[in-house]
């Protein structure tokens, strides 16, 4: 292993490759396609920061939502700014529409007071909570090249679309409290989602990213499962291996193992919005405590080992169930990774960060 | 002057009862013949079901099958902060006093209430008008 990778992947040539995929992929869609998605529409774009001091989730979501029951929908503008240094802090704001800008391709929006830009070369993400003391400025080089978008089955009708950048840099401030963090070129994960489905229907999804500790290390790992809510019946499962700043393995559906163990409790974990802890109380999350995903695939295999650890919850009202809620519970821990892919041995130790959703 | 609390009351049943009726319905329902009394700061105001909407009124009322007694502040906490409800209650921050089917009845309403506010865009505005006066600094959530 070398640096030579991050300095291939800083060229100018790979910038430029990468720039054309942020403008011709990672554009805000801003709204429904086709007749059956209107009103169920969502979007959202999504950047994880991770360091040995701090983990922050960004996160600029648009839904289309029926706030009048039997009225007709609205596409509501919500921004998720939440930081571990390590307690976790942060929370979700909703913008009036008439403070919220959001055009259809281009890559970039602002709902109320934060924002997302794009300058040719770098994501720039400055969010301030308003009642919280939350916030950050920050300047995000992807480094990867992303996947062609995946299509990922969220019902045999409903396919969201998933685009990923595993690895970008993140240079800038972190504020928590009375604590500011300076990030230099610290690992960040990002993506961008969109599709038409409701919160509550019969579906759950985990998904998660690794980064090496050792930036000069040029391997990066994503892992996404759908499946049915009660999470019997596997939809997709795929493992995406980069190496460097290019995509490098892919191992799909009956090619992955995926064996959770143990049940991770979180005793008082964050849950945003705050009020949503009222209906949706205790430590239980749904979510192992330890997984082991293994992928095989000719000669090739990679077997992953995460330990999981620490995380918070975001809680939503059911679009089905009158009464029911969805979590996202977004929990950190450790990944072990080792294995040979073609032909060249595969190590990573590093942050993991994972995405489990969960209905109730 | 903080807004009194039957009115802010009026004003949350009022949003949930417009645009997420059903919701208000089964509050309705679940609450059935509950009168309860409410102090909030030792404002006093009573709940209870009359021709089929929940009404709230100013003042304690002549009797009740369940009585609460809280603050301002405790309810800000609770619905922005996230103070847990046990919490809040162990810890004094909410005195609950009635029978225990009763407070069970109560509690289901009150769910189906949540359930409808959470579900509406007006929430925020009412939190706000709860305000006794300039915002306290938030609670940091501290895992114990």
């Amino acid at each position: 292993m070398n640096a030579s990778w991050r300095r291939e992947a800083l060229s100018d040539r790979t910038q430029a490759q990468i720039a054309r995929d942020v403008e011709t992929t990672d554009f805000l869609r801003g709204g429904p396609r086709l007749p059956f998605e209107a009103g169920r529409w969502k979007e959202w774009t999504h950047f994880v920061v991770v360091t040995p001091d701090v983990t922050l989730l960004a996160n600029f979501s648009f839904a289309e939502e029926r706030p009048v029951e039997g009225g007709p929908p609205t596409l509501t503008a919500r921004a998720i700014l939440m930081v571990s240094d390590p307690t976790w802090d942060g929370d979700v704001e909703r913008a009036h529409p008439e403070d919220t800008e959001l055009t259809p391709g281009a890559v970039g929006c602002r709902i109320g007071p934060h924002q997302l830009s794009w300058d040719g070369r770098a994501f720039r993400v400055r969010m301030r909570l308003t009642r919280r003391k939350v916030a950050c400025d920050l300047r995000i080089v992807p480094i990867t090249r992303p996947t062609a978008t995946s299509r990922l089955p969220f019902s045999q009708r409903d396919r969201v679309q998933w685009l990923v950048f595993p690895r970008c840099l993140a240079w800038g401030d972190i504020t928590v409290g009375d604590r500011t963090h300076r990030v230099e070129a610290a690992s960040c994960y990002h993506d961008h989602n969109w599709g038409a489905f409701g919160w509550g229907e019969d579906f759950a999804w985990e998904w998660g990213f690794a980064v090496p500790d050792d930036p000069d290390n040029p391997w990066s790992l994503v892992f996404s499962r759908v499946t049915d809510a009660r999470r019997h019946a596997a939809r997709s499962t795929g493992l995406f291996l980069w190496r460097g700043s290019r995509y490098h393995r892919l191992f799909l559906e009956q090619q992955v193992r995926y064996a959770p163990r143990g049940s991770l409790a979180l005793h008082r974990a964050l849950k945003v919005p705050r009020v949503m802890g009222l209906l949706r109380p205790g430590d239980a999350l749904g979510v192992p405590a330890h997984l082991t995903v293994e992928a095989r695939k000719g000669d090739d295999t990679l077997v992953c080992e995460a330990t999981l650890s620490d995380g918070a919850q975001i809680v939503l009202p059911s679009e089905i169930d009158p009464t029911g809620t969805q979590a996202i519970n977004e929990i950190g821990g450790r990944l072990t990774v080792h294995g040979t892919v073609r032909g060249e041995p595969v190590h990573l130790t590093g942050p993991a960060v994972l995405e489990f959703v969960r209905r109730a | 002057m903080p807004e009194p609390i039957h009115r802010l009351l009026t004003d949350a049943l009022a949003l949930v009862e417009r645009d997420q009726p059903r919701h208000h319905a089964a509050l309705v329902q679940r609450w059935g013949a509950l009168t309860l009394h409410l102090r909030v700061d030792g404002e006093d105001a009573h709940l209870r079901v009359e021709d089929g909407r929940m009404e709230v009124s100013p003042g304690p009322p002549p009797e009740a099958r369940i009585a609460v007694r809280t603050t301002r502040h405790a309810l800000i906490a609770l619905i922005e902060d996230g103070l847990p409800l046990d919490d809040a209650i162990e810890s004094g921050l909410i005195e609950i006093q009635g029978a225990l089917d009763d407070l069970d009845r109560a509690w289901q309403a009150t769910l189906w209430y949540l359930h409808g506010a959470v579900r509406t865009h007006g929430g925020e505005g009412l939190v706000h008008r709860l305000r006794p006066g300039p915002s306290p600094e938030p609670t940091p959530h501290v895992p114990t």
